[in-house]
């Protein structure tokens, strides 16, 4: 009743306010009403966004332990801060991106006798919802560990800070996402929005090798002053609330405390001008507009390579979703930038790609050039995962009745990447390794191994999620977590392998032929597994849409 | 050539369809009505082996559906009512892409798509994407993809939804002609007059049991009923619309 009260006060219509933000919700939480698609297939929405919540909770418990352990409490939340805002935008706009740009809005809702007002009202509270959840499970447990440990009034200072960051990153980010569509005629705001959510992700991707540079030098204590840009970034404005909470008067902490509540008063009226029913417009405007194209056979030579006829088609639906599905070239794209900066990495700091065959491998030796070995799974992941889905899931239906086997259709988006991404993507890292290595043939016979250990690896994608191509609805949240589990177990897996063969079997040819034709036993028996595996799970599959 | 044994299907809460029995034979073309929800899609699925039956059993162009459904496949077509396509293809690639499923030569392919793109009018637009395709071409290709691979059955669920005056007749023509030629066909319709018109029998269900069987004249005549369409009514439990309408009307001035 109050709530209703204020509502009307501020001119918005309480029923239609409850309704709009009611839809928007469950819309976040359901599954869209039409995919009934497949029935026996993946995990509803719901569980996924929990899934999402509960790896932020984790993530939210380690910084926890950096809060208890930080010295410098300003520094530590920054530490934090900094994250939790990465999260939140990535989340947000990257995952959300369609929810707060929300292009179908004005299709349904333009009819209707709502108000700018009301509409605007419904989309903050939306965002205003989101933001703080994240920041909520990310930062709670670290503002319970202050509490233990300096007291409630740091604590406090922790919560408001969080709170600050997440709605000024939120609104923030709407901000910078708008001005670049509002500048850009609207025929080309599609395009944009998918380079936007490539940076995005390339933040994501990218973000994880520079971040944790970052962090694991501050949280050692081995990098003295924080580098210049440091006092640029707006967490780390929000983290002198803890220094001023502490009693560090300072002029420097009072100017970056003031730039943090005039960032977070300026940019929530500002991003408020964005939503609106005329903007909506725009972007469904946006959304609708295409210009016809004819399109030529240029790649029928490349995709006839192909053998099979499943493999064809699903080559020909690739080739075809990467040159007209904008979501899924701007994520194939976006590795190449992400390459360039994770070779730039890993040749930091270090003596370059050491010969294997010259000096055993070892994990301190691969430190830096580890993130060249990163990509070599992240690249083929990030494609199979972005295969598993697409807007136009529910064509599907033409996989249950043809008489292509279900079985070698998954097989075949996994030999298709094989083929067209992870091969020439090797033979890049061949020039790379010649450049250091001076052998032809050690560069050849380690490229060999790295081969048969990624299909492995590869083929273990397949085994824990095994999905027929473009078969279900792009999820929610899958990007963040794929690149978890990507970034941190796949690599690690690829480096113990390759550093157990280069100790055991790189000490002479003997050795060497024992171990690839091991490799190959190994990769033909997880590839017998995952016939199994893919024929129980996508056998039983049913397509009742 | 479809022979349809105490077919049922059941989902969480609700038995789609009770235990239907029919059959289809060579060279026929069998109407399949019914209300919305009434089962007729869920049946399809169940004889094109998108879905697997939860009793009953059925045998389509010689093979059974639960037990060979491969070879099923390999002998028909199907024309679904979503419509839904890659749309990412162009058509001709959308053709090309279905040959490929269906194990094709290429050549083949290529040649029966380029005389069904011209039968269709479409010749000009095959290499232009299916998203900017309109709903009634669209369902040409999905027609072409159909018969692509010369099916010995055919399911069509809706298949006229969306086609121009022309395009329908035309389509109406290769149906006869198809069937002339020994082709199976089950029609699913909600347009009375267009099955009454192709389909020399018809089955109409409701809640997933079969209520009437036979030609149009003879449905009608069973009900007492003038037309196909009253008797669809009547069978139906459609109340009088004129009835409904006014009811209706009463309801908005409450």
């Amino acid at each position: 009743m109050i709530l209703d009260r204020v509502l009307a006060f501020a001119g918005v219509d309480p029923q239609q306010w409850r309704a709009l933000v009611r839809t928007s919700l469950s819309t976040l939480w359901r599954n869209p009403a039409s995919v009934r698609g497949i029935r026996g297939g993946r995990s509803s929405r719901a569980v996924s966004l929990l899934l999402i919540l509960m790896f932020y909770l984790v993530l939210g418990m380690v910084f926890s332990v950096i809060a208890w352990r930080g010295i410098d409490p300003a520094q530590t939340l920054s530490l934090i801060l900094l994250p939790t805002s990465f999260f939140i935008a990535s989340f947000v706009l990257l995952e959300f991106g369609a929810t707060i740009i929300s292009p179908d809005d004005f299709a349904i809702l333009s009819v209707h006798p709502i108000t700018s007002r009301t509409y605007f009202a419904a989309r903050m509270t939306l965002v205003i919802l989101l933001t703080l959840l994240i920041a909520g499970v990310l930062n709670i447990p670290s503002c319970i560990a202050v509490a233990f440990r300096r007291g409630f009034l740091q604590s406090g200072t922790w919560l408001f800070a969080s709170a600050c960051n997440a709605l000024a990153t939120g609104m923030g980010m709407v901000l910078l996402y708008t001005a670049a569509l509002r500048a850009i005629p609207y025929r080309r705001l599609k395009t944009i929005i998918g380079y936007l959510q490539m940076s995005m992700s390339f933040l994501i991707y990218g973000g994880f090798g520079i971040l944790s540079t970052q962090m694991t030098g501050l949280i050692a204590g081995t990098a003295g002053r924080a580098p210049w840009w440091w006092d640029f970034l707006p967490p780390v404005w929000f983290s002198s609330f803890s220094a001023l909470a502490e009693g560090e008067w300072t002029a420097g902490h009072l100017l970056l405390a003031g730039c943090g509540l005039v960032l977070a008063g300026a940019l929530i009226p500002a991003a408020a001008s964005k939503f609106s029913l005329t903007y909506a417009e725009s972007i469904a405007r946006a959304a609708s507009a295409e210009s016809p194209r004819r399109t030529h056979s240029r790649r029928r030579r490349a995709v006839s390579l192909l053998k099979r006829s499943e493999d064809r088609a699903i080559a020909l639906l690739v080739a075809r979703q990467f040159r007209y599905d904008l979501k899924f070239k701007l994520t194939v794209l976006s590795i190449i930038p992400l390459t360039a900066l994770y070779i730039y990495q890993g040749l930091q700091g270090t003596t370059g790609f050491l010969d294997p065959f010259q000096r055993s491998m070892d994990f301190k030796a691969m430190a830096g050039s580890s993130l060249l070995y990163i990509a070599i799974i992240l690249f083929p992941g990030i494609l199979k995962d972005e295969i598993g889905s697409s807007d136009n899931f529910q064509a599907a239906w033409v996989f249950f009745a043809t008489p292509a086997d279900r079985v070698e259709l998954v097989l075949s988006v996994k030999r298709v990447l094989t083929a067209y991404f992870l091969v020439p993507y090797l033979l890049l890292l061949g020039f790379v390794f010649y450049y250091f290595f001076r052998s032809f043939l050690h560069v050849v016979m380690h490229e060999v191994v790295i081969l048969l250990a990624s299909q492995v690896l590869f083929q273990g994608m397949f085994f824990i999620s095994p999905r027929l191509p473009f078969s279900s609805p792009r999820g929610v949240g899958e990007r963040v977590t794929l690149a978890t589990f990507l970034v941190i177990l796949g690599p690690v897996m690829l480096l113990v392998m390759l550093v157990i063969f280069s100790r055991y079997f790189y000490t002479g040819p003997v050795p060497y032929a024992t171990g690839v034709v091991l490799l190959l036993l190994l990769a033909m028996l997880v590839e017998r597994l995952l016939r199994i595996r893919v024929a129980k799970k996508v056998g039983g599959l049913e397509f009742t849409g | 050539m479809i022979r349809a044994e105490g077919l049922t299907k059941r989902f969480p809460g609700k038995e789609a369809v009770r235990g239907l029995s029919f059959t289809a034979e060579k060279g026929e073309i069998v109407g399949f009505l019914g209300p919305n929800g009434a089962g007729k899609s869920t049946t399809v699925k169940m004889l094109t082996g998108m879905i697997q039956p939860s009793a009953g059993s059925a045998v389509v162009a010689g093979f059974d559906i639960v037990r060979q459904p491969v070879e099923v496949k390999k002998r028909i077509g199907y024309v679904p009512e979503s419509g839904a396509l890659f749309e990412t293809l162009t058509g001709a690639e959308y053709i090309r892409f279905i040959a490929d499923l269906h194990h094709m030569n290429r050549g083949v392919a290529e040649r029966r798509a380029e005389e069904f793109f011209d039968l269709f009018g479409i010749l000009a637009e095959k290499d232009q994407r299916l998203q900017e395709y309109s709903k009634g071409m669209k369902q040409k290709v999905l027609i072409a993809a159909a018969l692509i691979h010369d099916p010995e059955v055919l399911f069509l669920d809706e298949p006229i939804n969306g086609l121009d005056v022309n395009s329908a007749l035309v389509f109406k023509e290769i149906l006869k002609r198809l069937s002339a030629g020994g082709k199976t066909m089950l029609f699913c319709s909600h347009i009375l007059d267009v099955v009454e018109k192709i389909c020399p029998r018809i089955i109409i269900i409701n809640e997933g049991s079969i209520i009437a069987e036979g030609t149009p004249a003879q449905i009608a005549a069973t009900t007492g009923e003038k037309s196909l369409e009253e008797a669809f009514c009547r069978l139906t439990g459609v109340r009088d619309a004129r009835d409904s309408a006014q009811e209706f009307l009463e309801a908005l001035g409450r």
